[in-house]
């Protein structure tokens, strides 16, 4: 669907800043793809460049089988009618209602007056907002403009929706709704959506894939569920901390026997009983020190950092058989009488 | 106090006359003003680094004339001009030819009025119109224009009270109007009460023009 193929971007000027330094990537259609990364990262100007707003310095874009950055102005205009885009603050036009605005694209697609209004009243229809169709957007909410910013970048029938931090000027339940909304789009109308966010937990409630980027790199390209069992690049841990459990390694040194580990579970798995099962296999003393579980794309995906008694020996089997019930460990730490094993390996996958 | 209210019958339709002549002048070179100023604007704004029509040379050429045109007194400018003036209306004096002069002076004054209303555009909405595919064009007429309306309407208004006021100097060439009729007879010849009645409306019509104006400007502002 969408191919961003060796591209580079470097903003001129003194002090040239390198924004994007080589970037592949394939999305597949009908995928929701998310592409995170801290601030400054390039996160914008690769979505720009997608659509063309920004040109790339080198590299090419393909969409639908159409190589983009050699496209004529007048092509390039064609091609991102097919392109919806949403953005961090709406960017509606003030000087219009709720359905001028959406009107807005097909009066540049061409579409006669009496079909752009049946067109409009669908698109308010999908994003429920019937009821706002004559307000100004200076007297919605920040939800409701982004409903009606979707509702116009959706008027023209795009085959692809690039958002930019669609959901970062929203509150966290507003953001769900919108994300939820989102979703229920690209289920109904199989559309392809290209989504950046600074937010893990954007990321964990609606893409299929994600990349990790961070200066002007992708770092990383997995399944979202891989990514956030085993995370690889170092950005990817710091970007998951955001959501993960919050434990204190200072605690370790309270304790003065047996092993700290970081238990990583995601669907099917969670529903077993881990911990009762190792207790009794093992005859183990087992302490809960922290734990989460929170759904990722539809599964529950949790964490448990647990503290378990017992020798060098012991821990070993212990991590063998979590390991082929395809969770992940994580040793992070030992008593102070518990030999030098953690020392040496902090990460056992 | 008193001759002012026994002599205004009298002098009403001097008055009057003035009045239309004030408003002929001001209105007609307000219109052709706008005519090539507001696009003038438009195209600063437009061809400027980063905006849709990014054209460096042709921007600096622009702002130079612009603010060329805005640094010459307007009485200098009026006498300068003669020769154009009695090229476009066949004579150098009188209430049309007040009008070249005026039209000129307020050129530039309108382009940078336009130019910076169309700068307190949202550049966001600019990126959105350009992702949903809108021309170059579309851009100016869907989105600048319409976006900064209020603001260009106030631009109006200073521009016609400025019109208002240059429309006085207007007399020197025999323009007529209301400033002319407050010197000729206020001034020189010592007819206090016609310059007080002339003031008079010239303060009313300033005050009317800038309501109207405030009132048009908030009607379509929906910020
Ligand atoms: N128009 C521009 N001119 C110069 N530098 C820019 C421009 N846009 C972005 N940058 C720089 O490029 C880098 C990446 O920016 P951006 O893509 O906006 O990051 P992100 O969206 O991930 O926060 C930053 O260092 C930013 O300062
Ligand atoms: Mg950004």
């Amino acid at each position: 669907m969408i191919e961003v193929r060796n591209v580079s971007k470097i903003y001129g000027g003194e002090g040239e800043v390198k924004a994007l330094q080589g970037v592949d990537l394939y999305i597949n259609k009908g995928e929701i793809f998310g592409i995170i990364g801290p601030s400054g990262a390039g996160k914008s100007t690769l979505l720009r460049c997608i659509n063309l707003l920004e040109t790339p310095t080198t590299g090419e874009i393909w969409f639908d089988g159409v190589e983009l950055t050699g496209l004529s102005s007048r092509g390039l205009r064609r091609v991102r009618q097919k392109m919806g885009m949403i953005f961090q603050h709406f960017n509606l036009l003030s000087s219009r209602t709720v359905t001028e605005n959406v009107e807005f694209p097909l009066e540049i697609i061409g579409m006669p007056k009496r079909l752009r209004r049946k067109k409009v009243k669908e698109m308010l229809e999908l994003v429920g907002l019937t009821n706002r169709a004559d307000h100004y957007p200076s007297q919605l909410s920040g939800g409701q403009k982004q409903r009606v910013g979707i509702a116009r970048s959706l008027a023209s029938d795009p085959k692809v929706l690039l958002c930019d931090e669609a959901t970062s000027a929203l509150d966290p339940a507003t953001t769900r709704s919108i994300l939820e909304l989102i979703k229920e789009i690209n289920l109904r109308l199989g559309l392809t959506v290209v989504l950046i966010t600074h937010e893990m937990d954007v990321i964990r409630m609606i893409c299929d894939r994600v990349a990790v980027m961070d200066e002007g790199l992708i770092k990383e390209l997995d399944d979202v569920q891989k990514i956030f069992i085993r995370p690889e690049s170092s950005i990817t841990k710091d970007l998951l901390g955001q959501v993960k459990v919050k434990f204190d390694p200072t605690m370790v040194n309270d304790i003065d026997e047996g092993w700290i580990l970081k238990i990583t579970f995601v669907g099917p798995s969670t529903k077993e009983p881990i911990i009762s099962q190792l207790i009794q296999k093992y005859r183990l003393v087992v302490n809960i020190l922290a734990g989460n579980i929170e759904q990722v794309h539809g599964e529950a995906f949790g964490e448990l950092v647990i503290k378990i008694s017992g020798n060098e020996a012991l821990l070993l089997e212990v991590i063998n058989d979590l390991l082929t019930k395809n969770l992940s460990v994580e040793v992070l730490g030992h008593g102070r009488d518990s030999g030098k094993f953690a020392e040496t390996s902090t990460s056992i996958v | 106090m008193e001759g002012i209210l026994v002599n205004l019958p009298k002098h009403l339709p001097l008055l009057f006359n003035g009045l239309q002549e004030t408003l002929y002048m001001v209105g007609v070179s307000l219109v052709a003003a706008a005519i090539v100023g507001v696009p003038l604007g438009v195209l600063v704004v437009v061809t400027e680094d980063g905006h849709i029509l990014k054209q460096r040379w042709l921007n600096l050429l622009l702002g130079g004339v612009i603010n060329v045109g805005r640094s010459i007194p307007f009485i200098i400018l009026m006498v300068a001009i003669i020769p154009f003036t009695r090229a476009v209306v066949g004579t150098s004096i009188g209430t049309s030819a007040a009008i070249v002069p005026l039209g000129v002076a307020a050129i530039p004054f309108l382009a940078r009025v336009t130019e910076s209303s169309l700068k307190e555009v949202d550049p966001g909405v600019i990126e959105a119109a350009r992702a949903m595919g809108a021309s170059r064009v579309e851009i100016i007429f869907k989105v600048l224009i319409p976006e900064s309306l209020g603001s260009l309407i106030l631009g109006l208004t200073i521009t016609t009270i400025s019109l208002v006021g240059y429309s006085a100097m207007a007399g020197a060439i025999g323009g007529g109007g209301l400033g002319d009729l407050a010197i000729r007879y206020g001034y020189q010849r010592f007819r206090g009460d016609i310059m007080l009645e002339t003031v008079v409306i010239l303060v009313l019509m300033v005050q009317a023009m800038q309501w109207v104006g405030s009132r048009l400007a908030k009607r379509v502002t929906h910020k």
